[in-house]
């Protein structure tokens, strides 16, 4: 009798509850290892590819691509040796009977024994997140020749493909979008579309003339409306004041001014500009709102001597070819290393479960077009500094252009925000959750400083740490700031 | 002999071919095997057989609704008409255009046409390519005395006097529009009208085939000169309704029992030539006989024949698209 | 190529009127092939008459110099019967010419409507395949000189919505010459539809002989937020629309279907597919119109992508008035347009 194990649909991320089926990579009969690629699955974030916890050969394949598995539901089973048919219903009739299939909440493995064929018809299905293509359809000669439709071509350079390597089907044998869709889907790729954008547009034309009550036209002088954003719901056609009412709501005038539109218009002589928010755009503004309505943050402050740092950096950098070391490396790797003596900082929470981490995977604010993301560096104290430092430029391009992988944007277990760049003294930041603390870094800067009883001039940098207060208490975070301060003031000490 | 026995038989073939095909088309139209309406030529045979003895496979003719005897006068497949009239896959028109549409290029027969006065103006273009091109061909529209009504015949005749286009006008003048008779409807006379326009017209008995032939042979000579174009009125019957199954109310007590007996174009040419002995009734009913087994054959491969495959609907819109 | 819109006629090349580019295309072909035949009322001018032999050139002056130059053989003055100027100009096409009829106004087709739907459209398709009939209708359309309810129509949805035809409306020189070339050498009945308010209109056209396949739209501007179709004299007024908006950083695709038979639905609902918004500008009335049946298409093709309702700007339900502020009330204008554009971006 074979020994039977499952491959089950991981959690990414903490709000993942469900992920669909996007293309398999064994059949059944293949002989996996411990690793080997499973399956891409995708979610409303992310493409990724499950792989296997165990060696085994592939039994049974318990879901097709296109269904939607919830979190811990069965995706395939594996076997090592021979497993009948009915050896395999009976494992997953067994597994369906002792799990509690709430995976939303629980992070476990849930059992779902066979994929749901109601819960995936294509109309629910999440949209395909936008993934760039860096295959083989990026490479080719001077595409501008080759006939395409003019919004193809537009796709096409959003998603770096060359029009040279897809295979015209539209008008006179052009190359239309739905091309694109198939040559992507050729390397199993999804093509990312240009992110329509919100508006919520405010009139500026003459609405003197137009048929509205006294009232109504009181209320819209005042909020600002203009008329011909107004139905005309009222008696006789008029403008009425719910009317005026409705439109204000709609073009948020009532409200706070916020989210509003790229458009311009004119009160009072001034010109105001309101702007839509993206939906990356939406999404920050969302996660910083949670952060700072449901934790409580405290903080701690802290001076640092640079000195000793930036002559280790200017060390470095002579002795690096490879590789320039900023000061902001040098920082990490510290804050690696008094992590490894800090476990209550290095630490993950979600308000229910608080999760301590020996591997210290650091999150960086990089700002880019879309909103700043914190983009994540994995296990920065196995690192060296030439590591981190060429890993952190790489992963802020990345960022940048949008090629992060879900590791590298929901793994942190401490976070850092530097904007000493722009010559900040100090501030404070809200914590990316679910890290529970957040370093805020300041410029180093020439202060006077007092070393071994002498006033004498130094490179002082102020840190700020941020900490979730239901699980980081005062003298967890005191005691971890200090030992930033030791290393950073010392940093032989990072060699011990 | 004023007429070789080659054209006499070629004429006599071919008259007795259109009058046997519109006779089974009748039989064919009541046994359910044709769709839609037919609209005969019997009674006229002489008219359109004594134009198109004339004409060459680069001539053009333009026919109308009721057109079957101009396609057979001007060398159409009998047995590819039929499976056009009955709608099945292979006919001239693969079915698509049926009993009022049918057309073959390759024989200069440019289509029958289905709007009353609709092919004259489309003759003239016929013409109008002879005469840019510098080919001595001529163009042939047929027309009514229904169709001498309209407009658009007008216009052409109009535009043909302009243009000195080759264009030779036949008027079929069988005194029956639809129900409407000739005296009612057309004021004043056909050639009449035909001789307003500076245009030479001719009035000729449409039931002897000799009197249309030599009428003809006059007009086409003129045409092909170079002179314009030219004109004929013929006088001619018609033995059916307008279509197959009018119960003719319109018609007088014995009217056509007169005309079978008095005004049939056959009965007159088999007279003239017998008694010219230019042909023998044996002859003639050799003839009468292949061209009733030409039309079995055709008929038996139409019935026969599969219905157009579904995606022709779509196919023939455009050259290209 | 594909974007062969407004500037496509590079900056090099001299600056043509969309009359001087129609008159060129048709110099070059009837130089070109001595099948082509042009005829029509007055397309030389003053036949019959004891004066200059080229009294017109066509009324609008479209056909100027092609009589004294290809002989009254080849440019034909009709009578005013335009039944009989399609009539010969079908039945020629089907014999070995290509004639370019010209109608003078598109409203005739109501004099002649039989030739043109009835005849030259069904040929090929009545025929089994069998007739080709190459022939172009050129016409005069469009409000906008004060011309009155039987001078004035845009029929372009009459004749789009017949099988057989294809309908070609140019707006800009570049694209006329391109189309009429095309036209004259498709073997298909083509209308070709010549706005009156856009004769005078310039761009950079190349002296040299070149074709714009028909059913492949024009991007004149290019943007995500909203997809605007404008047709005909339309394509400026929605250009400078869309000019205007991309100031305020709104930015459009406007596209110019060029023919709208055959139409380029498939560039349409692709960029409604990016923008998810749709401003269909047509001056023809609306009921089954172009615009109607563009915003079916989007409607049907598209429906998941919209964000917003169809906005369709079009003539209103009636005739083309006479007064000059009633006529310019009738065409779309460019305030219509941009207002349209902004409701469907704020959709309420």
């Amino acid at each position: 009798m074979a020994n039977l194990t499952c491959v089950v649909m991981p959690k990414w991320g903490m709000e993942m509850t469900e992920g669909e089926l996007a293309e398999w990579h064994v059949a059944v009969g293949e002989t996996v290892n411990a690793g080997s690629d499973i399956v891409d699955v995708e979610t409303a974030k992310i493409v990724n590819t499950v792989t296997s916890n165990d060696a085994g050969t592939v039994a049974r394949l318990c879901a097709a691509v296109g269904d939607i598995l919830p979190v811990g539901g069965v995706l395939a089973v594996l076997a090592d040796g021979d497993a009948s048919e009915d050896e395999i219903d009976a494992f997953l009739a067994g597994r369906a009977g002792s799990a509690a299939p709430d995976a939303a909440v629980d992070p476990q493995p849930a059992a779902n024994t066979e994929p749901s064929t109601e819960t995936s018809p294509s109309s629910v299905t999440p949209p395909a997140p936008p993934q760039r293509l860096t295959t083989s359809l990026s490479e080719g000669p001077d595409d501008s020749q080759v006939a395409a439709s003019p919004v193809a071509r537009r796709v096409a350079a959003v998603n770096g493909i060359n029009l040279s390597n897809v295979v015209g089907t539209g008008r006179h044998g052009r190359v239309s979008l739905e091309d694109l869709r198939q040559a992507a889907a050729g390397v199993g790729a999804v093509i990312e579309m240009p992110t329509p954008r919100e508006f919520a547009l405010a009139s500026s034309q003459d609405d003197s003339g137009l048929k509205v009550t006294p009232v109504a036209r009181r209320l819209a002088a005042s909020l600002g409306v203009n008329l011909n954003d107004c139905r005309q719901t009222g008696r006789h056609g008029r403008i009425s004041k719910a009317d005026v009412e409705v439109a204000a709501t709609r073009l948020n005038l009532l409200s706070a001014p916020s989210p509003g539109s790229p458009v311009s218009r004119t009160k009072g002589g001034a010109q105001i500009t309101s702007q839509g928010l993206t939906g990356a755009r939406r999404a920050i503004a969302g996660a910083v709102s949670k952060a700072k309505q449901e934790v409580p943050h405290f903080r701690v402050n802290v001076d640092v001597d640079m000195s000793a740092a930036m002559s280790l950096r200017k060390q470095l950098n002579n002795r690096l070819t490879d590789a320039k070391v900023s000061l902001n490396d040098i920082l990490l790797k510290a804050c690696a290393a008094a992590l490894a003596d800090n476990p209550r900082i290095n630490a993950r929470f979600d308000g229910e479960t608080l999760e301590h981490h020996t591997q210290v995977n650091i999150a960086s604010a990089v700002a880019t077009d879309n909103g700043v993301l914190m983009p994540v560096l994995q296990n920065v104290g196995s690192m060296g500094w030439a590591d981190v430092s060429i890993a952190m430029r790489d992963l802020a391009a990345r960022a940048k252009t949008g090629q992060l992988s879900a590791d590298e944007m929901t793994t942190a277990t401490f976070s850092v925000s530097n904007l000493g760049m722009f010559g900040i003294d100090s501030f404070d930041a809200i914590i990316n959750q679910p890290a529970v603390t957040i370093l805020a870094v300041g410029a180093a800067q020439e202060r006077p400083v007092v070393r071994d009883g002498q006033l004498v001039i130094g490179s002082v940098m102020s840190l700020s740490l941020a900490s979730d207060h239901r699980v980081v208490d005062g003298a967890d975070a005191a005691r971890f700031m200090a030992d930033l301060r030791a290393l950073l003031e010392e940093p032989a000490l990072m060699l011990m | 002999m004023k007429y070789s026995k080659q054209l006499l038989v070629e004429a006599y073939k071919t008259m007795t071919t259109i009058r046997q095909f519109e006779e089974r088309m009748i039989k064919e139209f009541m046994a359910g095997n044709i769709p839609g309406f037919v609209h005969t030529y019997d009674g006229q045979e002489a008219v359109g057989v004594g134009v198109c003895m004339h004409l060459s496979d680069e001539d053009i003719i333009g026919s109308t609704h009721r057109g079957h005897g101009h396609c057979i006068a001007k060398g159409c497949d009998i047995e590819l008409m039929i499976l056009e009239i009955m709608g099945k896959s292979g006919g001239l028109c693969k079915g698509k255009g049926g009993s009022m549409h049918i057309a073959d290029m390759d024989k200069g027969m440019l289509g029958a046409n289905a709007i009353v006065g609709g092919g004259p103006p489309l003759v003239n273009g016929a013409a109008l390519s002879m005469k840019t091109l510098g080919k001595p061909d001529v163009a042939v529209s047929f027309s009514g005395d229904g169709s001498s009504n309209q407009g658009t015949v007008m216009e052409a005749l109009n535009l043909a006097g302009v243009l000195d286009l080759p264009h030779f006008f036949v008027f079929e003048n069988n005194h029956l529009a639809e129900g409407t008779g000739d005296e009612y409807a057309v004021s004043g006379g056909i050639a009449e009208r035909v001789r307003a326009f500076d245009i030479p017209c001719d009035k000729v008995d449409g039931t002897d085939f000799f009197a249309v032939y030599e009428a003809s042979k006059k007009a086409i000579k003129h045409c092909r000169s170079g002179k314009g174009p030219y004109g004929i009125e013929a006088d001619v019957i018609r033995y059916d309704g307008h279509f197959i199954g009018d119960p003719q109310a319109y018609r007088g007590e014995g009217e056509l029992e007169y005309l079978r007996e008095h005004k049939d174009c056959l009965k007159i040419f088999r007279a003239r030539v017998t008694s010219e002995g230019w042909m023998s009734d044996t002859e003639l009913d050799e003839l009468d006989q292949h061209a009733a087994d030409a039309i079995e054959k055709g008929v038996q491969r139409g019935l026969a024949a599969p219905q157009p495959s579904a995606d022709e609907l779509y196919s023939d819109v455009y050259s290209s698209y | 190529m594909s974007n062969a819109g407004i500037s496509a006629g590079n900056q090099n090349h001299p600056i043509k009127t969309v009359r001087e580019a129609i008159n060129e295309a048709l110099h070059q072909e009837m130089e070109r092939d001595p099948t082509v035949i042009i005829l029509g009322e007055e397309v030389a001018g003053g036949a019959g008459c004891k004066g200059s032999d080229e009294a017109y050139g066509g009324v609008f002056g479209l056909t100027k110099g092609l009589g004294p130059r290809f002989g009254r053989g080849r440019v034909i003055d009709t009578p005013i019967t335009e039944s009989a100027i399609i009539g010969a100009a079908a039945g020629a096409a089907n014999t070995g010419l290509r004639p370019v009829a010209e109608l003078m106004f598109v409203d005739f087709i109501g004099v002649c409507f039989d030739q043109i739907f009835n005849q030259a459209a069904k040929f090929r398709y009545m025929f089994g395949g069998k007739a080709t009939t190459p022939m172009v209708i050129r016409a005069t359309a469009g409000a906008g000189l004060r011309a009155a309810a039987q001078h004035s129509s845009m029929l372009h949805p009459v004749l789009t919505h017949m099988p057989g035809l294809k309908v070609v409306m140019p707006s800009n020189a570049y694209d006329a010459k391109g189309l009429m070339i095309q036209a004259i050498r498709d073997n298909d009945p083509v209308c070709f539809l010549e706005h009156k308010l856009l004769y005078e209109t310039s761009c950079p056209v190349p002296d040299e002989i070149y074709t714009i396949p028909f059913g492949e739209a024009a991007f004149c501007r290019e943007g995500s937020d909203c997809t605007i179709v404008a047709m005909g004299a339309m394509v400026p007024r929605a250009i400078l629309v869309a000019d205007k908006l991309a100031a305020e950083g709104i930015h459009c695709d406007v596209i110019d279907p060029r023919t709208t038979s055959p139409l380029d639905s498939e560039a349409i609902l692709e960029s409604v597919e990016v923008s998810g918004r749709l401003v269909v500008v047509d001056e023809a009335n609306p009921r089954c119109s172009v615009a109607a049946d563009i915003s079916s298409i989007v409607a049907e093709h598209a429906f998941s992508a919209l964000r917003a309702p169809i906005k369709c700007v079009t003539a209103p339900h009636t005739p083309v008035p006479f007064a000059p502020n009633l006529e310019d009330a009738y065409m779309p204008s460019e305030a219509r347009i941009e207002q349209a554009v902004r409701d469907v971006l704020g959709a309420r």
